[in-house]
C-alpha cells in the first residue's frame, strides 16, 4: 500500500479569526472563507453572507428607537420614522382622513412593521414575501428571521464536507455548515447527529488522512487507502449552530460496575421548550447479556454522566442507526423489535411503548419523530411499495392510528420496489403534516399529508455528488446557553 | 381608575390620592377633544408622556392629537392595569385608585391569580375588530408604551399569520408593486412555503 499522503492541508485564513467559541451572533455572520477548492463551482450552497437585502430602514433595538425619541411634535409624530417611498403615498390620503372616523391607518411605520414581522411564524415570512417589495426586504432581513418563531428550517448532509439545504430551496442556507468556531480547537469534524437544534459532532485535533481544508473531504479515488491512526482520538462536541456556542463531553469513565460494558452509540436529546439543556444517552453494550441493561447519561445541567441501570427485561436493542426523538421530558428509542424504549429524563423511569402492529415488517426498519406533539412512527412496507405513517394520539393509552398511507408511484413517479431501489422519509415536519423523503436516486421532496401535494425541493444536480443519503433535518434556536460552553 | 372624560376646559387636578406615593392626575386630551385623568405613574407607562411630564410639559394636560378617543381610553385603561405590575423594582404601589377591587388590596408583585387576571385582561383588550386594534398599535408606538405594543403587535401576528397574501394586502391596504413576473418568480422561490 503507498504510504499515507501528507497531511499538508492548505488552510485558508480565517477572515474572522475564531480564538473562543462564544461569539456574537452578528459578527459571525460576516463573510466565510468557502469550505474548500474543489465545489465543482457551485458556491451558492456554501456562501454564508447576508445575501438578503436589508430593508430600507434599519431596525435598530425597538426599546432604544422609542426612549430617544424626543417630544413629539403636534402633527403625526409617528411619522419620525424614516418612511418608504410607498408610504409616502399613503401620506397624503391620511392627511384627508385625519379626524374622521374610518378604517385606520392604512399603513403603519416599519418599525411597528417588524415588531408584526418578528412574531409571526418562519414559514409565514416565505409567504408574506409576495406581499409586496417592502414586505419582501423586511421578511427576509436576517434579524427578523432570528426572533420569528423558529420550525423547521432545512438539513444538514455529508457532500465532500458539510453541508446545509433551506428548505425553501432558497439560497444561502440560514446556517453556517462550516462550524467555523469549531476551527479555534480542532483540525476536523464530522456531524454524527442532529437533535431539533443542536449538533452532535465528532471532533479531531489531528487532520483527517484526505480533508483538503477544514470542511472538504473529496471522495477518495478509486484503490486509495489511507491510515489514520488517530481516527480514536477524538473529542464529541454538542454545539449549536445558530448561536455557535459549544460544549465538549467530558470522557466516559464507567463506574466499577459496569467495567464489562462497552460503549453503544451516543444519542444527543435536546427540546426547544426547554433550549438552555441538552441529554446525551449512551446505551451500554455487553457480551454479557442481551439487549439494553444499562446507560450512560449525560445532562448539561450537570455537566457530568451519571450511570443508570435499565428496567427493562433484555430482549430489547436500540436501532443503532436511528436517532432518538424527545418528546414532553421523555427520549424514545425505536428497537429493532416491535417496541419503542422511553426514558423519562426527570425520574429515570424506563418503559417501552408497543409499536403498531405488524411493526417493523420485512425491511425491519421503523422510524420515529414527533409532529404537533404526537409521537410518529412510519415505515416503507414492500407490499404495495407503500409508505404508512402511524400516530400515537393518545400517549397513555398506546393507542396507534394509522394516519396515511402513500404509494410509491405518487410520491416518485415510479414504482421504487419493483427496482429495488432505495428511498426513505427521514423527517416529519413538526408543526404540520408535511413529511420529507429522499429518493436515493434524484430528488429530495416534501408530501403534503393534507392536500396530497407532492413538491419536489431539490434535486441531484443541486449536490456537488449527487444526492445525499443521510439529511439531518434542522431548526435553528437562538436561545444563548449561559453558563455552558467553552 | 377607570378613565373619565372631563370638560376640556379644566385644568389638570393636583390632587395627592394618598398612599404611599403622591399620585398626581395627569390630564390627556384625545384627537376629538375628550380630556382623561390618569394618575402619573400610570401615565408614565408611556415613555413619550414620562419625558414630557419630566421636561415640564405636562402641567396643562398633554394634547395627543393622534390618538382618538375611544382608543385613549383603551390604552389609559392598559397603563391602569400594568403600571401595578409595570416595575419589578416597583414593588409597593399602593394605588388606592384600584382599591375598589377587592383582591387588590394586596397590590404588591401580583400572585398568580393576579397574573392570570391579568392576562385576561390583556386578551380582551385587544379581542376587538382589526381597525381598533391596528389604531391601538398606532398609539402604543406614538406613546411608546412597550407592553402594549407588543401584546397588540402579537395579536395582529397570530391573527395574520395563516392569511393568504393577498388577505394580507387587504388588511394592511397595500399595494401590490410587484409586476406580474416578479410576483410569480417570488412566489416560484419560496414555493415551499405555499405548499400549494
Amino acid at each position: 500500500t503507498p504510504p499515507p499522503p501528507l497531511c499538508s492541508i492548505p488552510l485558508a485564513k480565517p477572515s474572522l479569526h475564531l480564538t473562543t467559541c462564544r461569539r456574537p451572533r452578528s459578527t459571525s455572520r460576516a463573510a466565510m472563507p468557502p469550505g474548500g477548492g474543489g465545489e465543482g463551482g457551485r458556491t451558492g450552497e456554501q456562501r454564508i453572507g447576508e445575501q438578503d437585502h436589508p430593508p430600507a430602514t434599519g431596525h435598530e433595538c425597538r426599546d432604544e428607537e422609542a426612549a430617544s425619541r424626543s417630544p413629539p411634535t403636534p402633527l403625526r409624530p409617528y411619522l419620525a420614522a424614516t418612511p418608504v417611498a410607498s408610504q409616502n403615498k399613503k401620506m397624503g390620503r391620511e392627511d384627508e382622513q385625519q379626524g374622521e372616523e374610518e378604517t385606520p391607518a392604512s399603513f403603519f411605520p416599519e418599525d411597528v412593521l417588524v415588531e408584526i414581522l418578528s412574531r409571526v411564524p418562519y414559514v409565514s415570512l416565505f409567504h408574506f414575501k409576495c406581499v409586496s417589495k417592502q414586505w419582501l426586504a423586511l421578511c427576509s432581513a436576517p434579524e427578523i428571521r432570528k426572533r420569528s418563531p423558529q420550525t423547521l428550517s432545512g438539513f444538514f448532509y455529508f457532500s465532500a464536507g458539510w453541508r446545509f439545504q433551506n428548505l425553501s430551496g432558497e439560497s444561502p442556507p440560514i446556517v453556517d455548515s462550516n462550524l467555523c468556531f469549531l476551527r479555534g480547537s480542532y483540525k476536523f469534524f464530522s456531524i454524527r447527529q442532529c437533535s431539533t437544534s443542536l449538533l452532535l459532532c465528532k471532533c479531531w485535533k489531528s487532520c483527517h488522512p484526505r480533508q483538503r481544508s477544514w470542511n472538504f473531504v473529496p471522495n477518495p479515488e478509486p484503490g486509495q487507502c489511507f491510515k489514520w491512526p488517530e481516527a480514536k482520538e477524538f473529542d464529541y462536541v454538542v454545539c449549536n449552530p445558530a448561536t455557535q456556542q459549544w460544549t465538549v463531553l467530558p470522557p466516559i469513565e464507567l463506574p466499577d460496575d459496569l467495567s464489562r460494558f462497552s460503549l453503544g452509540k451516543y444519542f444527543l436529546s435536546f427540546a426547544p421548550a426547554t433550549p438552555s439543556r441538552f441529554v446525551v444517552f449512551v446505551p451500554l453494550d455487553t457480551y454479557y447479556a442481551y439487549g439494553l441493561s444499562a446507560a450512560m447519561i449525560y445532562s448539561s445541567e450537570t455537566g457530568g454522566w451519571t450511570s443508570m441501570q435499565s428496567q427493562l427485561d433484555c430482549t430489547t436493542y436500540l436501532v443503532s442507526d436511528s436517532e432518538s426523538t424527545f418528546l414532553n421530558g421523555i427520549m424514545h428509542f425505536p428497537t429493532s423489535s416491535s417496541s419503542i424504549v422511553t426514558v423519562e429524563m426527570k425520574t429515570n423511569a424506563w418503559k417501552k411503548i408497543e409499536m403498531p402492529p405488524r411493526m417493523p415488517n420485512n425491511y425491519g426498519r421503523a422510524s420515529i419523530g414527533q409532529s404537533q406533539g404526537r409521537l410518529h412512527v412510519w415505515e416503507e412496507n414492500k407490499e404495495g411499495c407503500q409508505l404508512s405513517i402511524w400516530v400515537l394520539e393518545n400517549y397513555d393509552s398506546g393507542q396507534w392510528t394509522l394516519k396515511c398511507t402513500i404509494n410509491c408511484f405518487k410520491l416518485f413517479g415510479r414504482d421504487c420496489c419493483k427496482n429495488n431501489e432505495y428511498y426513505s422519509m427521514f423527517a416529519i415536519h413538526p408543526e404540520c403534516n408535511l413529511i420529507f423523503l429522499a429518493d436515493g436516486n434524484d430528488k429530495i421532496l416534501s408530501y403534503n399529508m393534507d392536500n396530497q401535494k407532492v413538491h419536489v425541493i431539490c434535486a441531484s444536480e443541486d449536490f456537488f455528488n449527487g444526492l445525499p443519503l443521510c439529511l439531518l433535518p434542522y431548526i435553528p434556536c437562538f436561545a444563548e446557553w449561559t453558563s455552558n460552553g467553552q | 381608575m377607570a378613565a373619565t372624560p372631563a370638560d376640556a376646559s379644566s385644568s389638570s387636578s393636583e390632587a395627592v390620592v394618598g398612599g404611599e406615593k403622591s399620585n398626581k392626575m395627569i390630564t390627556l386630551i384625545s384627537s376629538d377633544g375628550e380630556s382623561f385623568e390618569a394618575t402619573e405613574e400610570a401615565a408614565k407607562m408611556s415613555v413619550t408622556i414620562k419625558h414630557m411630564i419630566e421636561d415640564g410639559c405636562a402641567d396643562d394636560g398633554i394634547p395627543l392629537p393622534n390618538v382618538p378617543a375611544k382608543i385613549l381610553s383603551m390604552v389609559i385603561e392598559y397603563c391602569n392595569k400594568h403600571a401595578a405590575d409595570a416595575d419589578d423594582t416597583n414593588k409597593h404601589v399602593a394605588d388606592p385608585a384600584d382599591a375598589d377591587e377587592d383582591d387588590d388590596n394586596n397590590n404588591n408583585n401580583a400572585s398568580a391569580g393576579e397574573k392570570e387576571d391579568l392576562k385576561s385582561f390583556d386578551a380582551s383588550l385587544v379581542a376587538v375588530d382589526q381597525a381598533t386594534l391596528f389604531d391601538i398599535i398606532l398609539a402604543a408606538n406614538f406613546l411608546s408604551i412597550k407592553g402594549l405594543l407588543d401584546l397588540a403587535c402579537q395579536k395582529v401576528a397570530d391573527d395574520i399569520k395563516d392569511k393568504s397574501v393577498e388577505e394580507v394586502r387587504e388588511i394592511f391596504k397595500i399595494e401590490n408593486d410587484f409586476t406580474k413576473e416578479e410576483e410569480e418568480a417570488v412566489r416560484k422561490e419560496n414555493a415551499w412555503a405555499f405548499n400549494e
